[in-house]
């Protein structure tokens, strides 16, 4: 039962080197290749699909950053065009109360004038008048230019007052 | 009593299958032949199961792999980033030394049930430790590994060449044997349906717990022998 016997032990020990040999060549390595292999596999398809989503958001990012540089460039454009409006439109309405304002002043001016004119003839009527009377009354021709200065005169003070 | 002492002596035998007439003649034990047996199913089992590895494994793959993840794990765990080398050879003994207990199931002499066996699998055990040594901290540092975790400790780590060996040895073969022993007396006592329960136990149970205990103790070893400063 205890008995040493040397050539069991030698069979033994060559038995386990060649099963090692075996199974290293038939079972660990190519199983632990696979494995591995699974692993790197798996690695690769994170990494990778790591990259996309880091792609992906820098698109969506540089999409965003375009999309809000569109808009601030419509929003100026727009409110240029607001300004551009605001200024031709008040440009054209000072240009149109000008416009009244130089008739009117225009009309004005002219009425003016008729009512000189016409106050100036109605003197001067008064005045023919008044030297006629006086004429008249006085019975000789008050028709030289000194008395009608002074008849003008006279009426003029009279306007006055 | 006395028969069923030479029925026990009898089956304890390790009987010579035959022998090779070279060198005047070289013996060839029942437990060498059984080894065989052991080394073609495997071999085979290997071969077919590992024809068509796929990256999406099968079921068959999927056991191939929780084994070998196993063992690998355990190397990197115990042994640490040298775990390659020895991953393999681990695994070699842990295969034969499961199937060395199990095949008494199948009605063959377990392997290790002779003595001599289980002490070539300590001693082969022991060459690849001390080799592991010298290999990864060439021959001073192998020597070195000696005089740890101090000079006084020289003398047991010497001892401990022969100890390690015979333990992991007589281990396996005592346990072994108890359990053969056992399974023995009671067939003798009930020979039906009884053995069975015991069997689970002495040939199963303990036939891999055994087998856990060598690797485990064997990869420790390994790990220590490897150690850095």
């Amino acid at each position: 039962m205890l008995d040493i016997d040397l050539w069991t032990v030698l069979w033994t020990g060559v038995n386990l080197v060649i099963l090692y040999l075996l199974m290293r060549h038939f079972l660990f390595k190519p199983v632990t290749a696979m494995m591995e292999q699974r692993t790197q596999a798996i690695q690769d398809g994170l990494s990778q699909a790591e990259t996309a989503r880091q792609e992906a958001q820098a698109l969506k990012e540089e999409n965003e950053a375009k999309l809000s540089q569109v808009r601030s460039q419509a929003d100026q454009i727009v409110s240029q065009a607001k300004q551009q409006g605001q200024r031709e439109y008040d440009q054209i309405i000072a240009s149109a109360q000008a416009e009244a304002q130089a008739i009117r002043s225009d009309a004005q001016a002219q009425a003016d004038a008729q009512r000189r004119q016409m106050l100036q003839d109605a003197q001067q009527q008064v005045a023919a008048l008044a030297l006629l009377a006086a004429a008249k009354v006085s019975g000789r021709a008050l028709d030289a230019d000194s008395d009608r200065d002074m008849v003008e005169e006279f009426v003029r003070e009279a306007g006055d007052l | 009593m006395e028969e069923i002492k030479q029925e026990l002596m009898a089956q304890l035998e390790n009987p010579v299958a035959f022998t090779i007439p070279v060198l005047g003649g070289i013996p060839v034990t029942v437990s060498v032949v059984v080894s065989w047996i052991i080394m073609a199913a495997l071999t085979l089992a290997a071969i077919l199961m590992t024809r068509n590895l796929k990256p999406v494994p099968g079921r068959a793959q999927l056991v191939l792999e929780m084994f070998v993840g196993l063992i690998n794990n355990f190397c990197k765990d115990i042994i640490g980033p040298e775990w390659k080398r020895f991953a393999p050879w681990l695994g070699t003994v842990a295969l034969y030394i499961t199937c060395a207990n199990l095949i008494g199931l199948v009605g063959l002499v377990p392997p290790t049930k002779n003595l001599n066996v289980t002490a070539a699998l300590g001693l082969s055990s022991m060459a690849v430790i001390y080799t592991a040594a010298f290999r990864v901290h060439g021959l001073r540092g192998g020597l070195g590994q000696f005089l740890k975790p101090a000079p006084i400790m020289l003398p047991i780590n010497l001892m401990e060449i022969a100890i390690r060996p015979l333990s992991l040895c007589m281990r396996l073969f005592g346990n072994v044997l108890a359990a053969f022993i056992v399974m023995e007396l009671v067939k003798m006592v009930v020979p039906v349906a009884l053995p069975v329960a015991f069997s689970l136990y002495f040939d199963i149970f303990d036939g891999v717990i055994q087998t856990i205990v060598f690797v485990f103790l064997t990869g420790i070893f390994i790990g220590e022998a490897l150690e850095e400063e």
